[in-house]
């Protein structure tokens, strides 16, 4: 009965909590898909039918890992990000609930997060002069304070890719912290571009 | 540039708040293509082994998974956790991680996991190679050892002396992960080559 109101609530985002699991029970099991255009040999070539995939698993959503993965049409993971569901989303996971209200929380939050931002690598600021050496976070010329941000590239490497307006899509790792990632067509990969907090 | 920063922000704020349908449509709706249009996600290779890293008195409890539309699509992910909760993960395509690549069948697939995950024999990290003063690297033995970024020479060295247990699992085509359990945290101390 439990499993036939959930469905009836959640639909078939729930049906695997309802499933028998391999060894144990499956507390927090949901999943949320969303379509998007990312891979692409450029930005106005993009790939149809590409997919990000939010999924939460745990015993308990308290407890829980949720990942992100991104991929392509035929199925194959672009990109995955996990963490604990209680670093990404605390405010869903903290506290004593039931299972149904856990459940409702979760797939919420997933349902908002699988919706992840797509630009491109244009879209983030340049490298400010003030940072110029190498490995320094690019800064916005202009604008607010910036967050802090960190890059795994240098400046030249970052302005290239900035140049060239690849296919980039930014998602949340924490309330106050997000990442993107954009994809190299030569390389057939998603990297990791820029990180910030808040 | 301008309108770059009110973006970016609205990332974070979304994070507080949520992407609420009214945000969405505030100029980079456009953007986000097929917006709403749930897909269903096949699970073709859901499979899920678990373990134990038998360390302290309680050990931490070790499980992998994987899904995906097929076995040569599926993400594997690892977890190693208390009672309270996750200490680690690690997400990779399965594709990509020596044991799972073969791994075709959901019964494959849950064999590859448990065998990804199974701790074989006592590792120390008294056993890594070692990195002499002044020198650039750990000494490259047969199965040369690359430290995580964040292991300075002195780092290391403590780290050998403490003979902490260490647990290694394959990450790539040609490397597997090493990773010590300090309390309640698990640290990256860096990668393992395999032989060849």
């Amino acid at each position: 009965m439990r499993c036939f109101l959930l469905t009836l609530m959640f639909g078939a985002t729930v049906l695997n909590a309802c499933a028998p699991a391999p060894t144990t029970a499956e507390g927090c099991a949901v999943v949320q898909t969303h379509a998007i255009a990312f891979s692409g040999a450029s930005t106005s070539d993009l790939a149809a039918g590409d997919m990000v995939e939010a999924r939460s698993f745990g015993p308990d959503c308290a407890t829980a890992i949720v990942t992100l993965t991104f991929r392509a049409a035929d199925g194959a993971p672009l990109w995955t990000f996990a963490a604990p569901a209680r670093k990404v989303f605390p405010e869903t996971t903290a506290g004593a609930m039931d299972s149904v209200a856990a459940l409702q929380g979760m797939d919420t939050q997933l349902r908002r997060w699988v919706r992840v931002m797509v630009l491109t690598t244009a879209d983030q600021p340049r490298w400010a002069p003030i940072s110029a050496a190498a490995g320094s976070p690019p800064l916005p010329e202009t604008g607010p304070p910036a967050p802090p941000w960190s890059t795994p590239f240098d400046q030249a490497t970052y302005a290239d890719l900035r140049e060239r307006a690849l296919p980039m899509a930014c998602f949340e790792t924490s309330p106050d912290a997000a990442s993107c990632v954009y994809w190299e067509a030569a390389a057939g990969e998603a990297l990791l571009f820029l990180e910030f907090q808040r | 540039m301008q309108k770059i920063i009110p973006i970016l922000l609205t990332i974070l704020i979304a994070g507080a708040g949520g992407f609420a349908a009214g945000r969405a449509t505030s100029g980079f709706d456009a953007r986000m293509a097929a917006s709403g249009a749930a897909i269903a996600a096949e699970d073709g290779c859901a499979a899920l082994a678990r373990s134990e890293w038998p360390i302290g008195v309680r050990g931490l409890r070790l499980e992998a998974r994987a899904f995906g539309p097929d076995c040569d699509n599926a993400t594997a992910v690892f977890v190693a956790s208390t009672e309270q909760g996750p200490l680690y993960q690690a997400a990779f395509a399965t594709s990509q991680v020596f044991g799972l690549a073969e791994a075709e069948t959901q019964e494959a697939m849950t064999v590859a996991l448990s065998d990804w995950i199974a701790q074989r024999g006592a590792r120390s990290t008294a056993l890594l190679p070692p990195w002499p003063a002044g020198a650039g690297s750990p000494e490259a033995g047969e199965f040369p050892f690359t430290p995580a970024p964040w292991l300075t020479q002195a780092a290391y060295e403590n780290l050998r002396a403490e003979d902490l247990p260490v647990f290694c699992m394959a990450q790539g085509l040609e490397t597997a992960r090493c990773l010590v359990a300090r309390e309640d945290a698990i640290e990256d101390i860096g990668l393992q080559s395999f032989p060849g």
